[in-house]
């Protein structure tokens, strides 16, 4: 049977949206299977809406943008009106509530998770590593990532940020722990 | 056959293309930025300083970009480019001039949408331009790449056919292509697989040439002119390259290119697991266009779909291969400078079997 993730991550400029979608790109192929990763991006070089599709696949990955998510992240209110068009009848929406209203999203009838990003990361360390969380969930829902991996391609990601602030290093993996056991026991 | 030790890696687009010019010999980059392919001259900025023998030189604008790949090219260095959009238009001029020379320059295009500055993104509307641009006749070979992998073995390819044939070359990428990362299979290359350079104007075992992009009579330009023709002729049928995929017995073909052509058979597959037999027909070089193939892959059909990011500029290249061979109903699926999902084009084909 072939396997296939299509996750679209939503959120704005400085979330570090994309840098969450490469390093699950990574750690899915380094768990053997299939990736493949591209961002959206327009003019603006900084703030604006920021997406990044990623697909996994037990099997070779063609186009590399899609029309329907299976799973949708969504960590800022005005991504919605831009992420639209890529939900489905099955797609699973998985949103932030401290950043995303449930206002703005009452008009989809979609399957909701409420992932607590933001308010997770700040309660146990800092905001910043909102996307470590975010992360960690996605690659517990695609499954057969180990969390050994998938610490190993954000330390090696990242390296480069850990000399100014060797913290981060222990911040990031913690928040990792934290996103995938917020999958645990969910089965899609 | 002796084992060839192949790296999987991941990476971006531009980062394979840079890759694949320095596995096949590439020595020099001139170029000016634009979004999508800025991140091949920062990569070959950073490769040249890694390798002091690597040059490389960013430039006021794109013509100057051009002109000084083609005096490197001219003096025997395997040298090359890269561009998009608005930049590929001023690329034009050196472009036209590497026709008249028969210079073997090779150029990375990743297409954006158009006209003028139009989007940073993505689109399929540079196939014209690319092509047939210039004030000549297109006598130039381009390759049109539909996944990353495919990036590295067109750009290898791309470098050895400008070098065997003396035609100008093209890589005709796009944006989504250009920023995809994803895994790709670095093959090492023998020195054997890699065609070797030489100066057009010192070549040691001639006399020195005198190579013209100017002419005072226009037969001498006509004379010359007819030469490039004949010669272009004969090797389109070795350059020529194209891929049919699916049922080769289905009534339906659908004609697309690029990487358009990848989500086309993504669309193919997973109508072949419903039970509906379609075929794909994909050049995979645009000039010399598989003319051929094409004919021969819409043999008996009674349905084409011709889809791309564009208004039709590839459309036209279809129609006028099959003019007056078939009598098939022709369907259009035209999304200029919008990316074409393998979703749409599987509903889009369902509907033609209605």
């Amino acid at each position: 049977m072939r396997e296939l993730f299509r996750i679209l991550v939503s959120g704005e400029g400085g979330q570090g949206i994309q840098v969450l979608s490469k390093i699950l790109a990574t750690a899915a192929h380094e768990s053997g299977k299939k990736s493949l990763y591209v961002p959206n991006y327009g003019v603006e070089q900084r703030g604006g809406v920021s997406l990044g599709f990623v697909q996994i696949s037990s099997e070779e990955i063609g186009f590399p943008k899609f029309q329907n998510a299976d799973i949708l992240v969504i960590t800022a209110e005005r991504a919605v009106s831009r992420i639209r068009e890529y939900i489905a009848k099955n797609t699973l929406i998985a949103h932030d509530e401290t950043l995303v209203s449930k206002e703005s999203l009452k008009d989809i009838p979609n399957q909701k998770i409420s992932l607590p990003a933001l308010k997770l990361a700040e309660e146990t360390m800092t905001g910043k590593v909102m996307n470590m969380i975010v992360l960690g969930y996605l690659a517990g829902m695609v499954g057969g990532i180990t969390e050994e991996t998938l610490k190993k391609a954000v330390n090696e990601t990242l390296s480069g940020k850990y000399k100014e602030s060797p913290e981060l290093k222990h911040f990031n993996e913690r928040a990792i722990e934290i996103g995938m056991g917020l999958t645990e026991g969910v089965l899609v | 056959m002796a084992q060839v030790k192949v790296k999987s890696v991941l990476m971006t687009g531009n980062q394979v293309v840079v890759k694949a010019a320095l596995t096949v010999g590439a020595e020099m980059f001139s170029g000016y930025p634009i979004t999508p392919t800025t991140e091949i001259l920062s990569e070959w900025a950073k490769e040249a300083e890694k390798d002091k023998k690597l040059i490389f030189l960013q430039t006021e604008d794109e013509p100057a970009a051009g002109f000084v790949m083609v005096g490197g090219v001219s003096m025997g260095k395997k040298a090359w480019t890269a561009t998009a959009g608005v930049g590929n238009v001023l690329m034009q001029d050196p472009l036209s001039m590497a026709e008249a020379m028969r210079m073997p320059t090779v150029t990375y295009v990743g297409q954006r949408g158009g006209p003028s500055t139009g989007t940073v993104v993505y689109s399929q509307q540079e196939l014209n331009l690319t092509r047939m641009g210039g004030n000549g006749e297109g006598m130039r070979i381009v390759y049109a790449p539909s996944n990353l992998q495919e990036l590295y073995d067109l750009t290898i390819k791309a470098f050895n056919s400008a070098w065997k044939y003396r035609f100008p070359a093209f890589i005709l990428s796009d944006g989504y292509l250009a920023k995809s990362y994803g895994e790709v299979n670095l093959w090492p290359l023998k020195k054997s697989d890699i065609v070797p350079t030489e100066s057009a104007f010192l070549n040691p075992k001639k006399q020195p040439n005198n190579i013209r992009n100017c002419f005072s009579q226009e037969p001498e330009l006509y004379n010359h002119l007819l030469e490039d023709f004949a010669d272009f002729a004969s090797i389109s049928e070795k350059v020529a390259e194209a891929e049919v995929i699916g049922d080769k017995n289905s009534h339906i073909l659908v004609c697309a290119w690029g990487v358009v052509a990848n989500s086309a058979k993504t669309a193919v597959d997973e109508l072949e697991r419903q039970g509906i037999s379609v075929k794909l027909f994909r050049p995979i070089t645009m000039r010399p266009f598989p003319v051929k193939e094409l004919q021969k892959a819409a043999e008996g059909v009674t349905d084409i779909l011709i889809t791309e990011s564009a208004n039709g500029q590839f459309g036209r290249i279809v129609r006028e291969t099959l003019y007056g061979l078939l009598e098939a109903e022709i369907h259009r699926l035209y999304k200029p400078a919008m990316g074409v999902m393998p979703e749409e084009i599987q509903s889009k084909i369902r509907e033609v079997m209605r």
